[in-house]
């Protein structure tokens, strides 16, 4: 009786494996692999909805070539270009036009225009669908392009194959550079979106030669709106203040010599005085270490009071750099890029639930504080060399 | 059923049948007694019968054997020549029970020697090469142990060689089988029960096991089952296996077989039981685990590092075995996520142009592959090379040239078909060949989620599967945290002071760590 | 020194320690830091974790307690002893519809997150069906089998979580567990509220009792089995906290599994982790489901002795598939988790405290 019914069971099994199974079977050639994607603000349509214009990387397998097989001469992607007013929607339309089925596990990178960015809540709208879509992954980077998003996927990747592993590798290696912010992916952007504070984005764009890298795209929180940039120096104080900088180069003079410090580490502290929220002090102390990486003049290194004061000048330094940020975050940008607000819930969360709705806005608690920096730097290592020149006559 | 019905009930005829109902006793008078054998046999041209006298008196008696199974020079030295000539010298009793008697207590000087009482006793021994020794007026005869007869050498066992352990192997002869046994085991509690297998063929079958180790619930589980057994021959010890084993259903084997003696008084030791048969060089060993099919004696042979590395490499093996075409086959055709993207470009790229979908690409390779091994299985050895290379090389680079199939999924078959050679056990790494072909379809159906739900189902199987009551997945499961220092790990010799625990031995010391006990 | 038997049908208090857990893990891992951070700030939700995982533990010893006084007693007859047999054969009665809730919630959970993380096309109904019919598989088989198969898989879940957490921690962020403790008492006990439901399962051992050799060792190696999803979810949450942040996770669906798509395996051999894990974790799922179907069959064989288990498994099966099949989205099915989780563990508390009072009130003498 049991082992007819198991026979049975395994009967029907079969038959269901072997009749209903297969829905989702793609075979993988038949993917389009998108590894980058573009999108762009178009001219509105008659309607006056706002057109988003989206383009696609598609990767060609066939032309990147084998490792025994070099690829041909053709460029190994495919950049595809559709328009509509939902992603969802333009990734249907794209399926008319190409014989490939899009597929965006593998993708790497969302470059968004300014143009797009400046559009209050559709940048946020817009994002909805890669954080919500289940092939979409985490860690894709987002990044601000000044100008048209797509050109950027059209530059030539030399000497990588693919323009946006181009792009992929530069972001990965920013933590070598102060002047670049970490590359945010989406599940941080998940995060910032969640959030009513304002946030920063890394800005790229096209130069005569290839992509510039650079500076940053500064957030409204509460609308999601890019409402500004900043330079390169300004995003390097905004790192030295953020403690987010894991190494990077400050440039400083003593007695009109350049040198060059090495930024191994630094550690920040903040703390806040709370007692009056309409007029709070707050002091940033930046602890920083490195090592000597270049120097212009002969002065020898042995000498102790040599040393504290270049270090004295890196101090200085530093906090001129953070001094130049606050300012614009504060009278400029009216915005908290800084993430004060982050100390203020951890150590202070009472004063914080009191404030927070006006932390940046109306009575903005951020602008009318008074920020203090203190930098502490320390040279550990000079090179292998105390001098490299002889002696001058100063 | 219905045939064995039909084969009894001719038997019953048979004897009923009164012309062919030779008298079962023996009688008195010899030449009666001839004919009957004569008759009963049809006179083959092989079988032997000598009459002539007793020495120095009138009393008529006789040999028989069948030529070629008996050594001819004993039975002229020991038997004909004694009878004949040493009987002169001595002074012999009139009375023919007393003549016999004299005969078998003085005369004849073989080793083994009984009496037989009847056809039965007699016919049996006669067969296994025994010689007959009748005496007129007597209605006993003598059957001397003269077996001989060629045999193949010992040689090392082709199914499972070894870098390192003894070259004997088990030959087809139980006697010299029994023999390497007695040598490896000096125990004297080493238990050889006989058994008689086949209704016509009455194949000796031996049970060896050491009593005071092996817990008593196998031996009197395996005497069960084997007192059930009824068929006319049995070959082969896999008949034995298929007759008694747990589920006909599984595609486990749940007895091992080796040809190696080391590996059997190894078994033993543990409070194992081996199977021996007359007529072929396997034994079977009760009860199997999984993970015992995984393992093997060099593994004891080589320094415990080499060891527990050659284990692990095994399960690697097994996994490799299993799951590896399934797996190229749900990450290509459902999950190409999972695949890190140069490898997936690049594999796109290979089967760019490729006619079939992946899992008919595999299901074609597998079974490629399992030609290739069945064709070089049975042809020569050096033909077997060539089906190799042409395999191969033919197969494998024609075919990616011709489009038919993508590189890769050539180096995953190949992969394969290596992990699967690289188990131990052939009759296990067979049964992993059939779970990959359903692993492959649970793929080809629902990716990785088909897998999951596959080994799930092995798994179920698994653990309700035993092996004469022991369960096949132990010690994984049940645990007994204590055996696995004799399981993926295979810990240094010293250490394994214990006999398995899974196994419930009456003695589960086998050494002791501080050296000899008191 | 003996173990086992000879084709022994008796479970050891080890397998007791292994069932626990291999129940309580389940669908309920993947989702509860959503429901929990949406109560609490930060991560102060680890605080009910703990709290109600001590309660749980001590219901589950509880429960093992009163059932292993009774040794080789099944709880349809202690209870008629306690209780008077009417009574007992209806609370045996609600046992069996409450396991067979579990099974089918796990069932339906299994196929909705099967659809959205593995499959796209595929119907959630072949989905459900297919697990199904293993898990039929299972039940079908011995009983002593499926603490053996518990055995096989809980090992291997553990590991693929504490791996999950290894590859999460270097994008952990400290700052986001603070502030410590601003989470108000009230938030706390809604917490609580939200994990309960995850705990629920330890009423199996109402019936497994009776197969464990030894009784008198089963309630300490229930109570440490339970201990385990207690640290794990502890560890669940606080990671997941760590890595997304208190408002991220409250707005995952599964925050579980987000948190393996997002982990990164060093070394690019798996470009995904987040489809093994899920993968791995069908085990753990098809763990509970099984016990809840064998629980509810066992139920329903102490009530109708004289009809065959087999019986008993082919008329649930159909029910289990269409009332699975019942819910229309993800919230019903959600909600109606929430739900049986409740009543689970309610009716747990509820019959222990009814069997110990009316048992002292009667003067049922428990054996130690």
């Amino acid at each position: 009786m049991t082992k007819r019914n198991l026979i049975q069971i395994i009967i029907c099994f079969l038959l269901l494996v072997l009749s209903a199974g297969c829905w989702d079977q793609v075979n993988i050639e038949e993917n389009g692999f998108v590894i980058g994607t573009a999108v762009d603000l178009s001219n509105n349509d008659s309607d006056g909805n706002i057109n988003i214009s989206l383009t696609n990387q598609i990767v060609s397998p066939d032309e990147l070539g084998t490792p025994t097989n070099e690829g041909s001469e053709n460029p190994p992607f495919i950049n595809l270009t559709t328009t509509g007013d939902s992603i969802f929607e333009i990734n249907r339309k794209m399926l008319k036009e190409i014989s490939r089925v899009p597929f965006y596990g593998h993708s790497r990178l969302v470059i968004v225009s300014e143009k797009l960015a400046h559009n209050p809540e559709l940048f946020a709208s817009m994002l909805d669908v890669f954080i919500r879509d289940q092939e979409m992954r985490r860690g894709i980077k987002i990044i601000i392009a000044e100008g048209e998003a797509k050109n950027i996927l059209d530059i030539d990747p030399k000497p990588e194959k693919l323009p946006v592993m181009h792009i992929d590798m530069i972001t990965d290696n920013s933590y070598k550079s102060i002047e670049i912010i970490e590359p945010v992916t989406l599940g941080r952007l998940h995060d910032y979106l969640l959030h009513k504070n304002s946030y920063v984005l890394p800005k790229i764009s096209i130069n005569n030669d290839g992509i510039d890298y650079s500076g940053a795209a500064v957030f409204d929180g509460t609308n999601d709106k890019m409402v500004g940039t900043l330079n390169g120096l300004e995003t390097k104080g905004m790192n030295l203040i953020k403690g987010d900088t894991k190494e990077g180069m400050i440039k400083f003079k003593v007695n009109n010599h350049i040198m060059a410090f090495d930024l191994e580490r630094a550690k920040k502290r903040i703390d806040i005085k709370v007692e009056d929220p309409k007029n709070m002090e707050i002091f940033i102390t930046i602890k920083a270490e490195g090592k000597l990486a270049e120097m212009y003049g002969s002065k020898t290194l042995s000498n102790p009071s040599y040393i504290k004061e270049m270090e004295d000048k890196i101090s200085k330094k530093i906090e001129q750099l953070a001094d130049l940020t606050i300012d614009k975050a504060q009278k400029e940008l009216k915005l908290d890029i800084l993430d004060i607000d982050k100390t203020l819930k951890e150590k202070h969360y009472g004063t914080w639930r009191k404030i927070h709705k006006d932390w940046e806005n109306k009575k903005n608690y951020f602008s009318n504080s008074r920020i203090h920096v203190s930098a502490d730097v320390k040279v550990r290592e000079v090179g292998s060399t105390d001098r490299v020149k002889e002696k001058e006559h100063e | 059923m219905s045939r064995r019905r039909m084969k009894t009930q001719r038997r019953k005829r048979k004897t009923n049948n009164p012309e062919e109902n030779f008298s079962k006793i023996l009688h008195k008078d010899l030449e009666k007694n001839i004919i009957n054998l004569k008759n009963m046999l049809d006179e083959p041209n092989d079988l032997v019968i000598r009459k002539f006298m007793v020495g120095g008196t009138d009393y008529k008696c006789a040999i028989a054997y069948i030529d070629g199974l008996v050594n001819e020079d004993l039975v002229y030295n020991n038997i004909m020549k004694n009878v004949q000539l040493f009987a002169n010298q001595k002074q012999l009793p009139n009375v023919k029970t007393e003549l016999f008697d004299v005969i078998y207590k003085r005369i004849i000087s073989t080793v083994d020697m009984d009496i037989g009482y009847n056809f039965d006793d007699l016919s049996l021994a006669l067969l296994s090469g025994d010689t007959i020794f009748y005496l007129d007026g007597i209605e006993q005869v003598l059957i001397t142990d003269t077996k001989q007869w060629e045999a193949r050498g010992i040689e090392e066992p082709i199914s499972e060689t070894l870098i390192r352990g003894p070259r004997d192997g088990f030959v087809e002869n139980i006697q010299t089988n029994l023999v390497h046994l007695r040598r490896h085991i000096r125990d004297p509690n080493l238990r050889l029960k006989k058994h008689y297998i086949g209704r016509r063929s009455k194949k000796t079958l031996v049970v060896a096991y050491i009593d005071g180790v092996i817990n008593p619930k196998i031996v009197k589980e395996i005497n069960r089952r084997l007192k059930s057994i009824d068929m006319d021959d049995a070959p082969e010890s896999g008949y034995i296996e298929q007759w008694i084993e747990d589920s006909f259903l599984s595609p486990f084997p749940q007895c091992l077989n080796t040809e190696r003696p080391d590996k059997v008084s190894a078994s033993l030791m543990d409070g194992k039981l081996a199977i021996f048969l007359d007529g072929t060089p396997f034994v079977l060993i009760f009860p199997a685990t999984l993970a015992s099919g995984l393992q093997s004696p060099e593994d004891y042979y080589e320094r415990w590092a080499v060891g527990t590395l050659l284990r692990g490499l095994r399960y690697l093996a097994a996994f490799i075995s299993i799951f590896f075409p399934a797996l190229y086959v749900a990450l290509v055709s459902y999950h190409p996520g999972m695949i890190p993207p140069k490898l997936a470009f690049s594999i796109a790229a290979t089967r760019e142009g490729v006619p079939f979908p992946p899992f008919l690409e595999a299901l074609l390779m597998v079974i490629t592959m399992e030609l290739l091994r069945e064709a070089g299985a049975r042809l020569p050895t050096t033909i077997g090379q060539t089906i190799g290379i042409v395999g191969g090389l033919v197969i494998g680079e024609s075919a990616v040239q011709a489009g038919i199939v993508s590189p890769i999924m050539v180096i995953v078959i190949a992969l394969n078909a290596i992990a699967s050679f690289s188990i131990p056990t052939y009759t296990l790494s067979i049964s992993f060949r059939i779970l990959l072909f359903g692993f492959l379809f649970a793929a080809a159906a629902f990716g990785l989620f088909g897998i999951i739900l596959s080994y799930i189902m092995v798994n179920i199987h698994i653990v309700n599967l035993k092996s004469v009551g022991i369960p096949y997945s132990t010690p994984f499961s049940p645990t007994f945290l204590k055996d696995w220092n004799d399981l993926i790990l295979r810990s240094p010799i010293p250490t394994l002071s214990k006999r398995p625990q899974y196994l419930e031995t009456e003695d589960d010391e086998s050494g002791d760590l501080k050296g000899e006990k008191q | 020194m003996k173990r086992f038997d000879y084709a022994d049908e008796f479970i050891s208090e080890r397998e007791i320690m292994i069932a626990v857990p291999s129940i309580v893990i389940g669908v309920g891992a993947l989702s509860f830091p959503k429901s929990l951070a949406s109560m609490t700030i930060a991560a102060d939700g680890w605080l009910p974790i703990l709290v109600g995982g001590v309660i749980a533990v001590l219901i589950t010893w509880c429960i093992a307690k009163m059932s292993a006084s009774f040794p080789n007693q099944s709880f349809l007859t202690y209870a008629s002893r306690i209780v008077t047999k009417p009574l007992a054969l209806v609370l045996t009665f609600i046992f069996s519809i409450l396991s067979l809730q579990i099974a089918i919630y796990q069932m339906r959970q299994i196929a909705d997150i099967s659809k959205q993380y593995i499959f796209d096309q595929t119907p959630v109904e072949v989905i459900a069906l297919v697990f199904l019919l293993v898990v039929i598989y299972a039940v079908a088989g011995s009983r002593v089998g499926l603490f053996r198969l518990n055995a096989l898989f809980l090992p291997i879940i553990l590991f693929i979580l504490l791996l999950l957490i290894v590859f999460s921690l270097n994008k952990f962020e400290k700052e986001h567990l603070f502030p410590i403790f601003e989470t108000s008492f009230m938030e706390y006990v809604k917490g609580m509220d939200s994990v309960i439901s995850s705990y629920t399962g330890f009423g199996i051992l109402w019936f497994y009792i009776v197969l464990v050799k030894q009784p008198k060792k089963a309630p300490k190696s229930a109570a440490i089995g339970m201990c385990v999803p207690v640290i794990l979810y502890i560890l669940i949450f606080i990671v997941c906290i760590g890595v997304f942040g208190n408002e991220v996770t409250r707005n995952l669906i599964f925050p579980t599994v987000e948190l393996a798509k997002n982990a990164e395996i060093p070394g690019e051999f798996f470009e995904r982790f987040d489809s093994v894990f899920f993968t791995i974790w069908i085990m753990a799922i098809f763990n509970t489901a099984t016990l809840a179907l064998d629980v509810s069959v066992f139920a329903l064989t102490s009530i109708f002795k004289k009809t065959p288990k087999h019986k008993i498994l082919f008329i649930l099966s159909p029910i289990v598939y269409i009332v699975a099949m019942f819910p229309e989205n993800f919230l019903e099915v959600s909600t109606y988790g929430t739900y049986i989780g409740y009543t689970v563990f309610l009716y747990s508390i509820f019959v222990v405290i009814l069997l110990y009072t009316v048992g002292k009130l009667r003067g049922v003498r428990f054996s130690d």
